[in-house]
């Protein structure tokens, strides 16, 4: 018996994990190993040291999660109350970035709706004058989301555009960080751009766990020829651990 | 006492209010992970907001396939390791490590003098969180998800996305370590006062 397995013999018993079997060894074992005995001991002081400190909860963490939370509601509200004023004709294809340009997409194909239905906006509804259905459509204004939708605004896109330019500086600022850290996290190439590409909206749609959205891409070339094509930037994980490959758009 | 699966269905149909019953249930869980990753109090109050807001804002991704718990913990030592990675990357060159542990050491050692046993207590803190902020974050976080929190091989393995023999040896590692880190910080500390009675002495 070596020393690396009786250290996961020592630490599984430690966790009521190993079986009767092994329970058994390593009781014979303790039984003449000074050393291990003495392993066992010093494991489980820095065990209760580790569990031991108990902080208080800082006052109001609550409070302020719930505080944002109301805080971004309103915000999307308000932006919303804004896109159905300029929506009130047409329908075409709109993506929402970031600091809330409008972009449009040049040629939209068919006239079907791809929304991606936030629950938390599930009351707002926007009827579409080519339509006879009404959809329900919702978007979210904030930095990290991107909503595809049918609307149809030339005129809209240069009137909201010029308005957001000086935050979309300071977000690009920043920028740089999200496709690498996506990279590293999902051990594949991501290429990212800095505005929304149509090509990108034939991909899976897919969200991290922690909140970021990408799309997902067949392989490493492909991710080559969306960045030569479409004037992207290649993002690789510190350590490949697999050949995905990804896209990340900016405010996405 | 309402069904967790119900007041999930009423946050994605957009009562918020619900949310925070969501909040209240799991903030200290959250709370404590952020601190035992960062070592920092502030840290982890910031950390512990962004994860609840992730969770809030994704949760139409939840597929309530797995329990939310492991969800939201996952979610959570995301949230972390991120911000780890990310500090790891801004850290100039000029403060290592060790010159940030002299630093609060001799800050420890400046302070009023206080009853015997809230010394220690604070020096053990300090030295246990000084030591889990030499391991890498993998490592942090099995040990933390175990010892900490108190969670199964299992349940590990499923926040993780790891099979139960992964989680076992990588929490044997990583307790391995940090004994290492410990025996070895312990040793420069002793090192370090026994230079400094060596100098008090000189003195005289």
């Amino acid at each position: 018996m070596n020393c690396e397995e009786m250290l996961a013999l020592i630490s599984g018993h430690m966790d009521g994990e190993i079986s009767q079997e092994e329970q058994l060894r390593l009781r014979e074992h303790l039984a003449e190993c000074v050393s291990c005995n003495q392993l066992l001991k010093e494991l489980q002081t820095n065990d209760a040291l580790l569990a031991e400190m108990e902080e208080e909860l800082p006052i109001g963490l609550c409070d302020a999660i719930m505080a944002r939370i109301r805080n971004e509601r309103s915000r999307t509200k308000r932006n919303f109350r804004i896109w159905s004023s300029l929506t009130a004709s047409a329908a075409a294809v709109a993506l929402l970035l970031g600091a809330g340009t409008l972009l449009l997409p040049k040629g939209s194909s068919d006239g079907s709706v791809i929304g991606i239905a936030e629950p938390q906006e599930a009351e707002s509804v926007v009827y579409c004058a080519e339509k006879s259905l009404s959809d329900t459509i919702s978007f979210d204004c904030a930095a990290e989301e991107a909503v595809i939708e049918e609307a149809a605004m030339e005129d809209a896109v240069e009137e909201a555009a010029p308005a957001e330019a000086p935050m979309e500086q300071k977000l690009k600022e920043n920028a740089y960080q999200e496709p690498q850290m996506l990279a590293d996290r999902l051990g594949g190439v991501v290429v990212y751009f800095n505005e929304a590409v149509e090509k990108l909206q034939i991909y899976a749609l897919q969200m991290t766990e922690d909140g970021v959205q990408y799309y997902l891409l067949n392989d490493a070339a492909e991710a080559e020829e969306l960045c030569q094509a479409y004037g992207g930037v290649l993002f690789w994980p510190e350590e490949t651990t697999s050949q995905g490959a990804y896209a990340l758009v900016h405010g996405g | 006492m309402t069904n967790e699966k119900d007041t999930i269905r009423q946050v994605l149909s957009g009562d918020d209010d619900a949310f925070a019953q969501l909040v209240t249930t799991y903030e200290k869980q959250v709370y404590h992970l952020c601190l035992k990753m960062t070592g920092s109090s502030e840290d982890a109050a910031d950390l512990a907001q962004e994860a609840f807001f992730k969770a809030w804002k994704g949760l139409r991704f939840y597929k309530f396939e797995s329990s939310f718990s492991t969800w939201l913990y996952r979610l959570t030592t995301n949230v972390c390791i991120d911000h780890l990675r990310k500090q790891k990357r801004q850290t100039t060159v000029s403060m290592t490590m060790d010159d940030e542990e002299d630093r609060q050491e001799i800050e420890l050692m400046d302070r009023e003098p206080l009853p015997e046993e809230q010394i220690l207590s604070k020096e053990r803190k300090h030295q246990i969180q000084t030591a889990m902020n030499k391991l890498d974050e993998d490592a942090r976080t099995i040990l933390i998800l175990r010892v900490v929190e108190d969670l199964s091989y299992e349940q590990i393995g499923q926040i993780l996305e790891l099979n139960v023999g992964t989680v076992k040896s990588r929490i044997a590692r990583a307790r391995g370590k940090l004994k290492s880190i410990l025996s070895e910080d312990g040793n420069k500390r002793a090192l370090r006062s026994s230079k400094k009675a060596e100098r008090e002495e000189g003195t005289y």
